[in-house]
């Protein structure tokens, strides 16, 4: 997304590029996979009025290649008329695909692209490019790499740069986005709660007034409040009907509810809760992640309690 | 040490104190040339940062137990505090001065040294977060020193104490050893003895010295300059002022207005500022010097440290649990620490964080703050 914001003669990003993470596009009655129907892309990019790009990002893919041809079929769903673009009439005239998959597997996904459309599997209509992407460790710097190993684009210089290959540094990617914690698919509880801990609770504390007990705080808060604060910090609030509100409320709910189940919060069951908030010394992630493992294997040891004995035919 | 002739109209520590009632600084500062002082007593000068209305915070019932609000007006006030160890009490009062600058303070005050460490040094330390000393960079406090010689062409000044952390090579347990050494050195050589030792000072005693006719040495004061923004001196009062005091107030000013306002809850975009601390040379490039960072995070005074990633490279959350602000450290690259304000950061708890690595880890340049010349 930051690569095709970036205009590398102004050496700066281009302001008028739109994009979203999860944006709802709609297919249209001619979809091979699911016509007419709401899908959700990982990202979408509007390079101008008349063209953009959607991409789909897999942070692994299993060993067994057989199981790829899913996530190419996945491809197939936005190859399509998509509506839900950035114009007077929510279309583009074009747009390219995306295959975003680690840069081990890029070549031999690619090359399964090509075979699979050698062999009538599947056929694209839209230019289809395989990116590889991997984090890099350098003398200097630390990166994310990108490179394009199979298709094209329709951007001949974004096609170019790609091709050979374009490391962005993340400090930068740090630096302009504000270290977006939150993308389209929850991140680990632990994760979520430490953020929770120590970023937004924290601030809640510094600025309310809250009763005390000891010396543990208890906080007054609201899923709803919460949500709309990491949405703000560290996610991406919805800017209309078709854009995604990252993180969910769901996603907190399923947070606050394990601090009530760790004990350190109590909930009135309408979205509500109060927090019971003490700051210690230690790993927050490392006492998020300790409390969460223990609470997924109490609760598949209590699920072996209630399991019913075996029962045998009487012959 | 040969004292000065008496002026006509001598000022004793309780004619200054009086004096000082209602401040400003600025006004009280030029009678300080009038100042006489006992046998071991020191005028002392104290900056810290607050973002409060302290002098209001101070005569409030908030107030931290054994002080009391004597008199005063809006740009200073006179205080008493005594604070009792054991069956050892230390009473003495202070001056509290706004300055020019916005959210620095001066406190002011004559007694022994020993009222310093034992009784207002602690009393600021109880007042975080409202309140925060400054830090000095090793430079910084060179090229103070630098200036007070300057100003003494004619001989210049010796030190002649250290108070010092050194770090130590190599496995031994202990990482740091301080050290307190007796010296009667120049200002080039010890600072550059201090670099080569990889040391650095958190005091500087000194002599100002001047020359008589037949060329002896003799000295006409002596003082005391910490990387904390103290200052303790016992003639020369004009100097001390002028030079030192002032600027240990812009470098104080400066810092804190540096480090404000990089916070989520401040940026129009909630895209905070980090905050940059560059080395010379590659010293995080290998994973122990990285994993002596992250020790050194998990040690920060009143703060709690979860390491988010580790190797190859570190990503660190440290929050501040007195002030409830929190940072996240991140290293990407051998000779740069990355330090990114999160929700909430206020410039105190930015600038503890900071000079916290300095001193746990190793002191670096800031990125974009006005280095000495």
């Amino acid at each position: 997304m930051n690569e095709v914001r970036w205009d590398p003669i102004a050496r700066q990003l281009r302001p008028e590029v739109a994009y979203d993470l999860g944006r709802k596009m709609t297919t249209s009655s001619e979809n091979q996979i699911r016509p007419i129907t709401d899908v959700t892309p990982d990202c979408v990019v509007q390079q101008s009025p008349t063209h953009g790009l959607v991409a789909e990002a897999k942070k692994g893919l299993p060993l067994d290649v057989a199981h790829w041809d899913d996530d190419i079929r996945q491809l197939q769903k936005y190859d399509d008329d998509l509506k839900g673009w950035w114009t007077s009439n929510e279309r583009v005239n074009n747009h390219d695909l995306v295959s975003l998959v680690p840069l081990l597997r890029s070549v031999q996904f690619s090359d399964l692209v090509n075979e699979g459309a050698g062999q009538k599997k599947w056929s694209f209509k839209r230019k289809l490019a395989t990116l590889g992407f991997q984090q890099q460790v350098g003398p200097n710097k630390t990166w994310m790499l990108l490179k394009k190993e199979g298709g094209e684009l329709s951007d001949l210089e974004l096609d170019r740069r790609l091709r050979y290959g374009k490391q962005v540094n993340i400090k930068l990617l740090i630096e302009l986005y504000g270290d977006r914690k939150f993308l389209d698919s929850p991140p680990a509880l632990p994760i979520t709660l430490q953020i929770l801990w120590d970023n937004l609770f924290t601030e809640y504390v510094a600025i309310g007034n809250f009763e005390s007990e000891a010396e543990i705080t208890l906080l007054k808060l609201s899923a709803d409040q919460v949500t709309t604060d990491l949405q703000k910090y560290y996610g991406f609030p919805s800017s209309g009907s078709r854009s995604p509100e990252i993180p969910k409320k769901a996603w907190v709910i399923e947070a606050l509810d394990a601090l009530v189940g760790f004990k350190l919060a109590t909930s009135d069951g309408s979205g509500h809760y109060t927090i019971r908030y003490k700051r210690q010394r230690g790993d927050t992630l490392e006492r998020f992640g300790r409390l969460c493992f223990r609470s997924k294997k109490k609760s598949k040891d209590t699920v072996g309690e209630d399991q019913g004995a075996f029962k045998f035919s009487s012959h | 040490m040969k004292r000065k002739p008496l002026p006509l109209l001598d000022v004793s520590r309780n004619g200054l104190l009086a004096a000082a009632v209602g401040g400003p600084w600025e006004r009280v500062a030029p009678v300080l040339s009038s100042l006489r002082l006992g046998e071991n007593e020191y005028l002392q000068l104290a900056l810290v940062g607050s973002r409060e209305d302290l002098l209001s915070h101070l005569q409030s019932p908030r107030a931290p137990a054994g002080l009391r609000f004597l008199q005063g007006g809006n740009a200073g006030g006179l205080f008493f505090y005594s604070r009792a160890i054991s069956d050892r009490k230390f009473a003495g009062q202070f001056a509290l001065f706004r300055t020019a600058l916005p959210a620095i303070y001066l406190v002011m005050f004559v007694s022994a040294r020993t009222y310093w460490r034992m009784a207002i040094s602690p009393l600021i330390e109880s007042l975080y977060p409202k309140v925060a000393a400054p830090f000095l960079t090793q430079l910084e406090l060179y090229e103070i020193l630098k200036q007070v010689q300057k100003a003494q062409a004619a001989a210049g000044i010796r030190i002649l104490e250290l108070s010092a952390r050194k770090r130590l090579r190599g496995e031994a347990r202990k990482r740091f050893q301080s050290t307190r050494e007796w010296t009667d050195e120049g200002v080039e050589s010890v600072f550059r003895e201090a670099r080569q030792a990889n040391q650095w000072f958190q005091s500087v005693t000194f002599e100002i010295v001047n020359r008589r006719e037949d060329g002896r040495l003799y000295a006409t004061s002596k003082g005391i300059i910490s990387k904390y923004g103290y200052l303790a001196c016992n003639d020369d009062f004009d100097l001390y002022t002028t030079i030192v005091a002032n600027r240990l107030m812009e470098i104080a000013g400066t810092r804190l207005e540096f480090f404000s306002n990089r916070d989520r809850v401040s940026t129009s975009d909630h895209i905070p500022k980090p905050v940059t601390i560059d080395y010379e040379n590659d010293i995080l490039a290998r994973i122990d010097e990285t994993r002596r960072l992250s020790d050194a995070l998990k040690r920060f005074k009143y703060g709690s440290c979860s390491v988010l990633h580790s190797n190859p490279y570190l990503h660190v959350s440290v929050v501040d649990n007195k002030d409830y602000s929190t940072v996240e450290v991140w290293v990407l690259s051998p000779k740069q620490i990355l330090i990114v304000p999160q929700v909430r950061t206020s410039e105190n708890a930015l600038k503890r964080i900071v000079n916290h690595i300095f001193e746990n880890f190793r002191e670096g340049t800031i990125s974009g703050f006005p280095q000495p010349v």
